[in-house]
């Protein structure tokens, strides 16, 4: 039998993430603040259209948050601390709260939030830490518990409109709902696939496609020139906006296990890929979420940086809930 | 809530484990070798300082163990960094090993241990200093993470000798063993609120006494006969330190915990931690005799770290990682150590 947690309890647990926040900001400060400048140069680039690249000119929710935050401070570079700092601290109580939901139990919630915050920073990238990826924490936290509770599609298509304002990723939540229309049969050991709710397929398939044309839209409609000289209007990437660095991705894979900067990099994506494989069963909700991840991977592979550890911290949520829950419930 | 994991650990689930951890000292690395990067020169000098006799103070000339296994170590593999990251990541990975076999005894659940190790690892790099990580410091937690282990499961001395005379060559914190050898010849008795003192074990505390002054000594023997100069010209003979050896910033460090540091955002974390350790010994309190020897020793390892270390300089808290843990999982001691449990009222 477990003591039931107090008000002094969540007292105290809203203190540990005040001071996990707190450590967070000062690794940020200390090991990559000499990088600041230019994380403030990439968002308030996208504020007045002059993002590094055109692929990010469409981030707007995030660079707007710090750009009012700084009518308040007088200063962008406090903006951004401040939004830092809070964006951090909610992603914690969120996750917190979420993982108790999940759970019932608010030790489990309490150590799975000090695990997310190390994920955190062992993740952190050698130079950029950029709004974006903050609101990605909160808004990944969400989509991967609302897969593994079960939610409605309604709130899928919610977070789908937040997250399309602040990165092209909402694709993925669109993603989700279409797969959530099909069923995955095994006849004879192949899979084919079969839609069972034509309704949400079409909605998932709709929310694909206009979350891209929004997305194209506001990136030639916002982006004016880069904030680099060298990039000018961005012209090498005018058609879809995105770099593509599949090949030099597939070659920093296995180069990576001969650098002791990079190794951890490709051996936790194996990693991930076995307990992928432990929690996998043949059941709908499971074959959906492996489809997900294998998007989400392939994702970072074509359009990413695969040695670009922020890319993988949207990650986080559900590779702690693969660890915590295993396979979702049907 | 998670149930207890009490299974006995199968070889296909070892070896599983042991990649699990293998993968975090590679995180580990990563983080040091590309956050630290440019200090990393000054870590392999203030290593190899110590082997050549010039070491930075003479405060460090003692701490032999480390700067001696990565000297062989870089002669074996041929380059001083591939050696000074051998050790670092044998050490880590020795820890990481050691505690998890620790925490598994101390509690038969398989769950717990591996939940506290990766505690230890997000403590290591959230504790993680600007500038300065030396081979002492890998080495103090693989050493502390035996004290503690000790404190929480035996009342026999013979470990606690063996460790000691590991840790002397690594850094004068081995004192701190005996330090608790002689509280744990001591019983604490509780009057009205009060505790007065009463003599358990009069071998124990003659036993612990002799190693603290004979510590000490070989301490000051060793810096005296093996300090050649600094390796900062500056500081030359470091003679300001002819004495003791230690640098003494207690006055400074108050000034920091309780100015200083709340008005700058890099440090009022480290003044955050410190409220929060104390917090979490009294939340853990219980009058007996193992609570009090451990909070004695804790608090006079927190003031030695006020009077001699650099409160800022977050790497000397690495050593109170294996406690914390404990404490934060709430773990009893077992064993012969809980038969002198009763509270003493």
């Amino acid at each position: 039998m477990t003591k039931p947690t107090t008000k002094t309890d969540y007292l105290l647990y809203g203190g540990v993430f005040f001071l996990l926040t707190m450590v967070e900001l000062r690794f940020l400060h200390v090991f990559l603040g000499q990088h600041i400048s230019e994380w403030i140069d990439a968002s308030h680039g996208i504020v007045i259209g002059q993002p590094h690249w055109r692929a990010v000119a469409h981030r707007i929710l995030a660079p707007y948050i710090v750009h009012g935050l700084s009518q308040v401070t007088a200063s962008y570079q406090a903006a951004l601390i401040w939004f830092l700092g809070t964006a951090l601290f909610a992603a914690k109580v969120l996750w917190f709260y979420l993982v108790e939901r999940l759970t019932g139990s608010a030790i489990v919630a309490l150590r799975y939030t000090v695990l997310f915050s190390a994920m955190f920073v062992m993740m952190q990238d050698r130079m950029w830490i950029l709004p974006w990826d903050i609101v990605d924490l909160l808004v990944f936290s969400l989509f991967a518990y609302g897969i593994y509770k079960g939610c409605s599609i309604r709130f899928f298509v919610v977070l789908f409109f937040v997250e399309l304002f602040n990165r092209e990723a909402a694709l993925f939540i669109a993603l989700w709902i279409l797969l959530e229309g099909m069923r995955f049969v095994d006849p004879r050991g192949w899979w084919t696939l079969e839609v069972v709710h034509r309704g949400r397929a079409v909605l998932g398939g709709a929310l694909m496609i206009g979350g891209m044309a929004v997305t194209k839209w506001l990136r030639d409609t916002l982006f004016e020139t880069s904030h680099f000289t060298w990039v000018g209007t961005d012209e090498a990437h005018r058609l879809i906006g995105n770099h593509i660095y599949f090949s030099r991705n597939v070659g920093d894979f296995f180069r990576n296990f001969a650098s002791l900067e990079n190794a951890a990099i490709s051996l936790g994506l194996l990693a991930v890929v076995v307990l992928l494989k432990r929690a996998w069963r043949k059941e709908d909700r499971m074959v959906r979420l492996t489809l997900l991840w294998g998007a989400m991977v392939f994702n970072i592979f074509f359009f990413g940086l695969i040695n670009e550890t922020r890319m993988w911290q949207m990650l986080i949520p559900f590779v702690l809930l693969l660890v915590l829950q295993g396979a979702p419930q049907e | 809530m998670l149930r207890r994991d009490t299974s006995r650990l199968t070889k296909r689930a070892g070896l599983a484990l042991g990649f699990f951890f293998f993968l975090m000292v590679l995180g580990e690395l990563r983080f040091l070798t590309v956050f630290q990067a440019d200090n990393l020169s000054e870590w392999f000098a203030a290593a190899r300082g110590v082997v050549i006799g010039q070491p930075h103070w003479r405060a460090y000339q003692n701490r032999l163990l480390g700067p001696h296994i990565i000297e062989v170590l870089a002669w074996l593999s041929g380059s001083y960094r591939v050696g000074f990251f051998m050790f670092a990541g044998i050490s880590l990975y020795a820890v990481k090993a050691l505690w998890c076999a620790a925490v598994y005894r101390l509690t038969a659940d398989r769950r717990a241990a591996v939940y506290s190790v990766i505690g230890f690892s997000a403590l290591f790099l959230l504790l993680q200093d600007r500038h300065w990580l030396y081979p002492w410091d890998f080495l103090d937690t693989l050493i502390f993470s035996g004290l503690a282990y000790c404190m929480w499961t035996t009342r026999r001395i013979l470990p606690l000798v063996l460790l000691f005379f590991a840790a002397l060559f690594n850094r004068e914190a081995a004192l701190f063993i005996p330090l608790w050898l002689v509280l744990d010849g001591v019983r604490f008795i509780n009057k009205q609120g009060w505790f007065s003192l009463e003599v358990a074990s009069s071998g124990k505390i003659a036993g612990g006494s002799l190693l603290l002054v004979g510590g000490a000594a070989v301490t000051k023997l060793v810096r005296d006969a093996l300090f050649v100069t600094s390796h900062h010209p500056t500081t030359g003979l470091d003679e300001a330190h002819a004495l003791i050896g230690n640098h003494i910033y207690f006055g400074r460090n108050l000034a920091d915990f309780f100015v200083g540091n709340l008005m700058n955002l890099d440090y009022a974390f480290v003044t955050a931690l410190i409220v929060g350790f104390l917090l979490l010994l009294a939340r853990r309190w219980q009058r007996t005799n193992h609570q009090a020897r451990v909070t004695v020793l804790l608090l006079v390892m927190l003031m030695n770290v006020f009077v001699f270390g650099l409160i800022n300089e977050t790497r000397m808290f690495l050593m109170f990682i294996p406690f914390v843990l404990l404490l934060l999982q709430d773990i009893p001691p077992s064993g012969d150590v809980m038969r002198d449990d009763e509270a003493d009222d």
